[in-house]
């Protein structure tokens, strides 16, 4: 009986992370064992704005490093991988580093306000909230993986 | 051997005695409020905003704002990821105030003066806050607005489709109710941090 607990433990905690990873997103990739990317969102824009950021974690079920080199979504005239620093409180952005870009197997990558982003430039229409958008990311050896971006604010 | 004992006791006690000084003057010193920006230690009046005009198309006058607390931000509307994520988080904690964020009077000053017209910088600061205000000026007053405050920006130069970023100091600036510059923070403060110092900040 007490050697079934920690069994029983783990069993349960199996359970819950099959069940937090089945009804997370349906922000997956196809799921053939290549990067990954979930929580996949950016926030609404104001009226008239020029630009907007996605956000996601990616993360890689394949057995080799993948590096994400491009991403497209039909709302952004272009994009730009990028990252903001800050040095001495003033905030800058760069494109982002093929190292930073790149997601080792089972590692992940952030993508998150303030850090990497995935830059839009020339927004077509403002992003509502409640609405979601399609985004595009390409990776070097994987190849496409279409998602759908969750416009809120966080 | 009781010298030798001695020799390393007494600077040990020492060193506690005086940490345990250090520590009882800190704790002191942070009690009252423990600020989750950087609080200025004297009380400096906050520069006035000589020059600029409100999205209303007014003078922006500072001086009318005493008695209220101004949180001043220097942004621009084309900043896709930083403006935004301060902005909001901005919203969040005047929001949480309930009432009391009434007295709490926002102001983004556009480091952008070309691309950032009147009624665009008000739409945009809108999208966070019906009550946040932007403020406009051509560049040179716009810097020297920003340098009397500390604040740096550069328009950087423009991709090929045109679109250039502008480098700025992306710190909230908070005014007490009395027209001091009070406290810093930093761009990606939490709502929750920032909403307990301006509950400090209105008293
Ligand atoms: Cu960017």
């Amino acid at each position: 009986m007490k050697r079934a607990l920690p069994f029983m433990l783990s069993a349960s905690l199996l359970l819950v992370s099959l069940v937090a990873a089945g009804c997370g997103d349906d922000d997956e990739a196809d799921g053939d064992g290549g990067p990954v990317a979930v929580e996949v969102w950016a926030r609404p824009t104001a009226p008239g704005a020029e630009t907007a950021a996605f956000y996601f974690e990616l993360g890689n079920d394949g057995s080799a490093p993948d590096r994400l080199i491009g991403a497209e979504s039909p709302a952004c005239t272009s994009t730009m991988l990028h990252r903001s620093s800050m040095a001495d409180g003033v905030m800058s952005m760069q494109p982002a580093t093929d190292d930073e870009l790149t997601v080792a197997p089972a590692g992940t990558v952030m993508f998150e306000p303030g850090g990497l982003h995935v830059m839009c430039m020339g927004l077509l229409d403002p992003l509502v909230e409640g609405e979601s958008v399609p985004l595009v990311l390409t990776f070097e050896t994987a190849g496409s993986l279409t998602l759908s971006a969750d416009v809120e604010d966080r | 051997m009781a010298t030798r004992i001695l020799r390393t006791l007494v600077p040990m006690l020492v060193a506690v005695a005086a940490g345990a000084l250090v520590l009882v003057l800190v704790v002191r010193e942070v009690a009252p409020h423990s600020w989750s920006g950087t609080a200025f230690a004297t009380a400096t009046p906050a520069p006035p905003f000589t020059g600029l005009t409100d999205d209303a198309g007014n003078p922006a006058d500072l001086a009318a704002q005493e008695g209220k607390v101004v949180v001043v931000y220097f942004g621009y509307t084309s900043c896709p990821d930083v403006c935004p994520l301060t902005l909001s988080r901005a919203a969040r904690a005047i929001d949480a105030l309930g009432d009391r964020g009434d007295d709490v009077q926002l102001y983004m000053v556009s480091v952008d003066p070309a691309r950032d017209t009147l009624d665009r910088l008000g739409e945009y600061l809108r999208h966070f806050d019906d009550r946040f205000v932007g403020l406009g000026g051509d560049v040179d007053t716009v810097a020297d607005v920003a340098a009397s405050y500390g604040v740096f920006f550069e328009v950087q130069p423009p991709d090929d489709t045109g679109f250039y970023e502008v480098d700025h100091t992306a710190t909230l600036l908070g005014i007490d109710r009395d027209g001091n510059l009070k406290v810093i923070w930093d761009p990606d403060i939490e709502a929750d941090p920032l909403q307990s110092d301006l509950e400090e900040l209105l008293g």
